[in-house]
């Protein structure tokens, strides 16, 4: 993506599409976990500074070369992993892609359903007719396709308006609280302490930062594709930083306060309670179809990324997006099943890329001295800068694998198992630190022995 | 393993480049995609706004990391 054809040239838009990640269903998923932590506000304030702390490592790790040479991070994560280890990192983001767009096809169409069960009688619906989700799922996937398939400007234009829509109702269901609860109660809202995961004052710092981090480190496979369409570096670290912390923080600390007030962790219960069951179903309503922006910009960046797979370079763009958008049409069929297993799944999303992170970080900052050479990451020629044996930095490879190895000896993101050395800095960061350096150590070990003399570089045979 | 990053390549030799062209042409490329890969090489070793210093970029990162650290260490105090 050359400069002169970058869409996002000025900074609010940018930080709409950015912080649209953040601003979804799954938010107030997330805000009924941070209550369970014990302490809400503990976990509101230490979900936010994990989130914004992270996510400034990330911005710097995938936006800036994403940005500086207008690649996917698939791209240009072959300098770090090889031309083809760097498909472990588009496998990476085309499963985190489609499966946190599913999750939120899974969401809106149950919820829609259940809104349409409710609208017709009955006051709350304990049994939605599986019909009408199949209905609703295919209807939401057609829609999805006809928006994607128009580009990144339709990324745009709708987080411009569902961000915006979020964040305001947001901030009505706050004040919601605030009639309904009083300050004072908001202030001490905590579930009953049996409820919480833990009683330790500093366990629950630890893991609520902890939280926000793994979320930051999901946004990896998102970011490159984005910062690919930025016009100015103005738009690099406080738009995405602040863009996407902000409106996490935001949205997940209602939805905390919400849970530890209520004492009930479904959001359309304590909607319900909050605002009645017209204005409630209304709000919840709005939530959901404002999802398309988050649904749209998952589809269109896993799209991008397979387009990096050469029997599929050369489809049409709208069969692409089909292709992306085929396992939302089973998921059509099996959105109860996918909102288990998937959401499970996912819950180690963040994990996956806390040595990748690492390892990218060192190699481009440290071992590429903030330079890539654009053609060369599109050669398997042992001529290239970036040729490893096999087209595999397995050096990379194992600091990733270890990395996350040692990450699951810390602390477990589903069984919420932690080791003792997790309570005092938790795991992410202090693994990253590590990773990065064992690799930056290794690498100039190893290439000390055996460097390749890049200015032979005359013949470019381009793999496409 | 590669080897180093050392050195740079003159992107105007790139682009001129028999074997570079020839590699390309060989691989029947579209024109489009071959001149795209050209130009992010020129533009990259350009000095315009897309591709200038990341001063501002780390000095920002640097800020935000100490917001969120601060108030990582004061929750910190505080339990």
């Amino acid at each position: 993506m050359l400069g002169a054809n970058r869409i996002y040239t000025r900074v609010v838009p940018f930080t709409w599409t950015c912080a649209s990640f953040a601003c979804a269903s799954y938010a107030y998923l997330v805000g009924a976990s941070l209550a369970s932590i014990g302490n809400t506000w503990t976990a509101i304030l230490g979900y936010w500074a994990g989130t914004a702390l992270v996510m400034a490592i990330v911005a710097l790790t995938v936006g800036v070369p994403s940005f500086r040479y207008g690649i996917d991070t698939a791209d240009s994560a072959k300098s770090a992993l090889g031309v083809r280890g760097a498909l472990l990192l588009m496998v990476g983001i085309v499963f985190s892609c489609i499966g946190w767009g599913n999750v939120l096809v899974a969401m809106t169409t149950r919820t829609i359903a259940t809104l349409i069960t409710m609208s017709s009688g009955s006051a709350i619906a304990q049994s939605v007719d599986e019909n009408l989700v199949v209905l609703v799922g295919i209807g939401l996937v057609v829609s999805i396709w006809s928006l994607a398939a128009r580009g990144p400007q339709m990324v745009a234009g709708l987080s411009r308006w569902c961000v915006p829509g979020q964040l305001i109702l947001a901030l009505l269901l706050l004040i919601l609280l605030l009639l309904r609860y009083s300050t004072a109660t908001l202030l001490h809202a905590q579930i009953p302490p049996e409820r919480a995961i833990t009683l330790d004052p500093h366990l629950q710092l630890t893991l609520a930062i902890e939280f926000g981090m793994n979320n930051g480190f999901t946004m990896v496979p998102f970011l490159g594709g984005i910062a690919r369409l930025a016009a100015s570096r103005r738009m690099l670290v406080t738009p995405v930083v602040g863009g996407y912390s902000l409106g996490a923080g935001f949205i997940s600390g209602v939805a905390a306060l919400a849970t530890a007030a209520s004492g009930s962790t479904d959001p359309l219960q304590w909607l319900t309670t909050l605002a009645g069951p017209l204005l409630g179903g209304a709000i919840m309503l709005f939530l959901v179809v404002a999802n398309v922006a988050a649904l749209v910009a998952f589809i269109y960046l896993a799209a991008i990324s397979i387009q990096q797979l050469h029997p599929l370079s050369r489809l049409p763009w709208k069969w692409i997006i089909a292709l992306v958008l085929m396992p939302s049409l089973i998921v059509a069929f099996k959105t109860r099943a996918v909102l288990e297993a998937v959401m499970e799944l996912l819950t180690y999303n963040g994990v996956m890329f806390v040595g990748v992170t690492a390892v990218l970080f060192a190699d481009f900052y440290w071992v590429r001295r903030g330079r890539l050479r654009t053609a060369h990451l599109f050669t398997v020629s042992p001529n290239s800068a970036y040729y490893y044996t096999g087209g595999i930095n397995w050096l990379a490879m194992m600091v990733i694998l270890g990395t996350t190895v040692c990450y699951f000896e810390l602390f477990n993101p589903v069984s919420l198992v932690t080791a003792p050395a997790f309570r005092p800095l938790g795991a992410a960061l202090p693994l990253t630190i590590l990773a990065a350096a064992i690799y930056y150590v290794a690498t100039a070990l190893m290439h000390k022995s055996r460097a390749v003399p890049v200015d032979s570089v005359t013949c470019v045979e381009l793999k496409l | 393993m590669s080897g180093s990053d050392a050195g740079a390549i003159d992107p105007e030799a790139l682009a001129t480049t028999k074997g570079f062209r020839t590699a390309v042409d060989s691989r029947r490329l579209e024109r489009v995609l071959r001149d795209t890969l050209l130009a992010m090489d020129s533009e990259e070793c350009s000095a315009g706004e897309t591709h200038g210093s990341i001063a501002r970029v780390i000095i920002e990162t640097i800020i935000w990391a100490l917001l969120s650290g601060s108030v990582w260490l004061l929750l910190a105090v505080l339990t």
